[in-house]
């Protein structure tokens, strides 16, 4: 290696550090005089602009000066949207019209720069700009995914439902992720649940189970029948998609179809989903149905089993001593050791040791399987209980 | 040709095969910040502060368990946990296992948080040692305790593994701070691609900020030296490296002190190795092998974002075991995935993101000791001139100082936590300091740590550490890996 080529070596080492170095100065440098000015211009405008926000004042604040403070009056405003409603969100959109900013993020949709054309449509439909509506279906098939993305969520905060068909084609065309699409569905609201029905009906597999995902969020009783039919599609996925979704709605009228889906053998996830659903929908009718899944191989549906039987209290109680005799011992101690984490073990020994023979019977075989650290206190006590623990405990072991 | 004038030759050629080494190095890494960049570009067009508030909101935001694992932690366990149950997330539940703890830390844990035990069933998902009790609180219904027979950090962390009920698992050390926002943060991958497996973020140097209750309230720069090296260090280990592996989902290491994953995928892998000493990289290259293996879409992502402080060691001597630890973990992992080295089965994995650890990170050590010490024989033996050295010595210092500037640019552009221009003087000056002395002590630590591996050293060593409210606590951070 010559030594020309070593000083080569040299000097380009050299001359990246001197542009690194150039780099983070020019950075700071021109980062601090940017945020000397926005510090300046919002000593003179935050006050004002709270005070108009709120009703103090009536008179907004001056409009900015150009591009520079009408930035920055922006970013204030779109900071502010997430913790005002009412009168306070029209003043911000009163602000923002006669600041001429609605002018600033239709023009920003063209910008160059992607996160200008995300935040400005971020903005509009934040902001509910009436106005914006066709600029934002003009974007849907822009270039850049994620301004389809913010374009379709800002036209969903702006209720265009008849939109719905273009923007599903537009996200679709551009590949998003399963889960900001189920976020703009859910922008939507109760207005896009005619649009989510037919898609649950009639669109690809994977548009039923967003659909089914949106649906169950949404929460709107009238799609019961509609997913309760879902039910028993082939696809495991939107099955059990369908079933979280019909716990969501609360309504027990669910509770056949879901027990239904439980006793149809279809996979484990699928049971859990069912079973799952009937826990959130607190139904006594479902008790004996989910006694049953207390003996599943699989730990997760005899969790989630024992889970709903807790949450149903008193008679998810009942239903297992009815039943207890042909109850595993695992799946006992499984529900007793939920029932303990819930704190209702003791008042159930206390019963117990006042004579419920049922309490008792249960007490025991909860023992027999395992649990027993509430005993065990009682029967470091001395009252009646501790006497009633011990004996337990002393019979427990003998046996 | 004279036996002198060969070996003279081989002096030479090793010289400049290191030069040219050192130059390929750089370049690649300069290659990895530039991926970097654009993916933090990327990140930040979609994170905004209104997209954390939609997170918050949003009803698809799933459900986490921070899973800890605890060994003798007793001076900062309960500040903690609590700064873990005051994170700003819609729904989430702390798993900490107290590890065969020999202190206090399971008495201090009952005492804050009104603990009872219940007999609360366990997923048998991963095998761990014996459990000798679950803990809940009647003050906190998300926070459950396992109490168990010491295993090690892995064991604890699969005991707590078993115990979450989320379908998100959030890893984090006892003593790591984590960012109000930062879990939101950190999720947000899962939500928006379902394929993804695990998530991490940038861990920073707590040393030197201001923390009150397990937060941090002010930033700074550490005051002792050895901590500012650190910092530059970790800037470039995060914020340039992992980013730009993130990128191309090649990703090879989550930071135990912070990673959230995907529970089923955890367990489906058989969780934490017990036996390996860095646990982490280990589990992150056995997730890539099982996904590529099976050939399912999956990612393993790196957010961008500051989440996780944590106190680094500013004692040379456990700075030395820590590094030898790392490397050890280091050559262990790449030695138990071996057969993924260069196979053009497990893709970006297998044909560059193993191979340049194996050339850079595990060889990059042997490579700059024999360099240095090459040019020493050689300048003394005069087979090499003294500008040649010189150059030498110049090359391998300005390549250094290079990559350190090039982390904290984007340091810079991207976050600006540290503000003072005094801040930014001390990290510019420790960019350079960092070659003169600290740079050739780590690169004998590493060369140490893989001899250590040779000799079967598992230990984890001892870490003294400060604290964060500046009481001198003495937490041993032996954690039971030398029974291992």
């Amino acid at each position: 290696m010559n030594r020309s080529l070593l000083q080569l070596i040299f000097w380009c080492s050299a001359g990246a550090v001197c542009v690194a170095l150039g780099a983070i100065i020019v950075v700071r440098v021109s980062t601090a005089i940017t945020r000397w000015r926005v510090a300046r211009y919002q000593s003179v405008v935050r006050d004002r602009l709270t005070a108009f926000i709120v009703g103090v004042r009536d008179d907004p604040p001056s409009p900015p000066r150009g591009r520079f403070e009408q930035r920055v009056l922006e970013r204030n405003l779109v900071a502010l949207l997430p913790s005002v409603k009412g009168d306070a969100a029209t003043r911000v959109a009163e602000v923002f019209s006669a600041a001429g900013l609605v002018e600033v993020a239709h023009r920003d949709l063209d910008a160059r720069n992607s996160l200008t054309r995300i935040r400005a449509a971020d903005t509009l439909g934040a902001l509910r700009v009436r106005d914006a509506t066709p600029w934002l279906i003009a974007h849907l098939h822009h270039h850049d995914p994620l301004l389809r993305l913010a374009c379709a969520r800002a036209l969903a905060e702006l209720g265009a439902v008849e939109e719905l068909p273009e923007i599903m084609t537009a996200l679709e065309e551009a590949a998003t992720d399963p889960g900001d699409v189920v976020e703009v569905m859910l922008a939507f609201g109760p207005r896009g649940v005619p649009f989510l029905i037919e898609m649950l009906a009639a669109g690809s597999l994977s548009e039923r189970r967003l659909a089914a995902v949106a649906l169950g969020h949404i929460a709107s009783l009238h799609v019961l029948p509609e997913l309760s039919r879902v039910l028993d599609d082939p696809d495991d996925e939107l099955a059990a998609k369908a079933a979280r979704a019909l716990g969501q709605l609360g309504d027990s009228k669910a509770t056949p179809a879901l027990i239904g889906l439980l006793r149809d053998r279809r996979p484990w996830f699928v049971r859990v989903a069912a079973t799952a659903a009937l826990g959130t929908l607190e139904d006594r009718a479902a008790a004996p149905a989910l006694v049953q899944e207390l003996d599943a191989e699989e730990w997760d549906l005899r969790n989630a089993a024992a889970q709903a039987l807790v949450v149903l209290d008193s008679d998810g109680l009942e239903a297992v001593i009815t039943a207890m005799d042909t109850i595993s011992d695992r799946g006992v101690a499984h529900f007793a050791g939920l029932v303990d984490v819930a704190g209702r073990m003791e008042s159930i020994v206390l019963r117990a040791s006042e004579g419920d023979t049922a309490c008792d019977r249960f007490v025991r075989r909860a023992c027999a399987a395992g649990v027993h650290t509430r005993l065990d206190e009682f029967a470091a006590g001395s009252l009646e209980v501790g006497h009633y623990a011990a004996g337990v405990l002393a019979a427990e072991s003998a046996a | 040709m004279t036996a002198s004038s060969i070996g003279a030759d081989l002096l030479r050629a090793f010289s400049y095969l290191v030069l040219v080494y050192f130059g390929v190095l750089t370049l690649c890494y300069l290659a990895i910040t530039l991926m970097s960049a654009a993916q933090v570009r990327a990140y930040f067009r979609r994170r905004s502060e209104e997209a954390l508030v939609r997170a918050m909101r949003s009803p698809l935001t799933p459900p986490v368990t921070i899973c800890v694992s605890a060994y003798n932690e007793a001076e900062t366990i309960v500040d903690s946990i609590r700064a873990m149950l005051n994170m700003q997330y819609p729904s989430h539940e702390v798993a900490l296992t107290n590890d065969g703890s020999t202190d206090a830390t399971l008495e201090r844990l009952i005492a804050a948080f009104a603990l009872r035990r219940v007999d609360q069933p366990l997923r048998p998902g991963i095998a761990t040692e014996p459990i000798r009790g679950v803990y809940r609180s009647e003050i906190h219904p998300n926070l459950v305790v396992i109490d168990k027979t010491n295993g090690g950090r892995s064991d604890g962390l699969n005991a707590a593994v078993n115990a979450a009920t989320s379908p998100l698992i959030c890893c984090v050390d006892a003593d790591s701070i984590i960012e109000p926002d930062g879990l939101l943060a950190a999720v947000r991958p899962f939500i928006e691609r379902p394929t993804t497996v695990g998530a991490g973020g940038i861990i920073r140097v707590a040393n030197g900020c201001d923390i009150d209750k397990g937060h941090v309230v002010q930033v700074g720069l550490p005051r002792s030296a050895l901590a500012m090296f650190q910092t530059v260090e970790y800037f470039r280990a995060f914020l340039a490296a992992r980013t730009g592996w993130s990128a191309i989902n090649g990703l090879l290491i989550i930071s135990g002190a912070f990673g959230v994953f995907r529970r089923s995928a955890v367990v489906e892998v058989g969780g934490f190795a017990p036996d390996s000493i860095g646990e982490d990289f280990e589990l992150c290259v056995r997730l890539h092998r099982k996904a590529r293996d099976e050939r399912r879409r999956y990612r393993l992502e790196f957010v961008p974002d500051p989440i996780c402080w944590t106190e680094v060691p500013t004692r040379l001597r456990q700075l030395g075991g820590q590094r030898n630890r790392w490397q050890r973990g280091l050559v262990d992992t790449l030695w138990r995935y071996r057969s993924m080295i260069g196979n053009p089965r497990y893709g970006v994995v297998g044909m560059l993101s193993l191979p340049f650890f194996v050339a850079f990170e595990f060889l990059g050590a042997f490579i700059e000791m024999l360099g240095y010490a090459t040019i020493v024989v050689a300048l003394l033996l005069g087979v090499v001139n003294v500008p040649f050295a010189l150059v030498f010595f110049a090359v391998a210092v300005l390549s250094g100082v290079l990559l350190s500037l090039a982390a904290l640019l984007l340091e810079d552009i991207a976050f600006r936590r540290f503000e003072r221009w005094s801040d930014l003087l001390r990290l510019l000056a420790y960019c350079v300091a960092e070659n003169f002395g600290y740079r050739q002590l780590m690169t004998s630590y590493r060369v140490r740590g893989f001899f250590a591996y040779l000799r079967g050293n598992k230990a984890w060593g001892e870490i003294r550490r400060v604290g964060f409210s500046e009481v001198a606590i003495s937490t041993t951070e032996a954690r039971t890996r030398d029974r291992l």
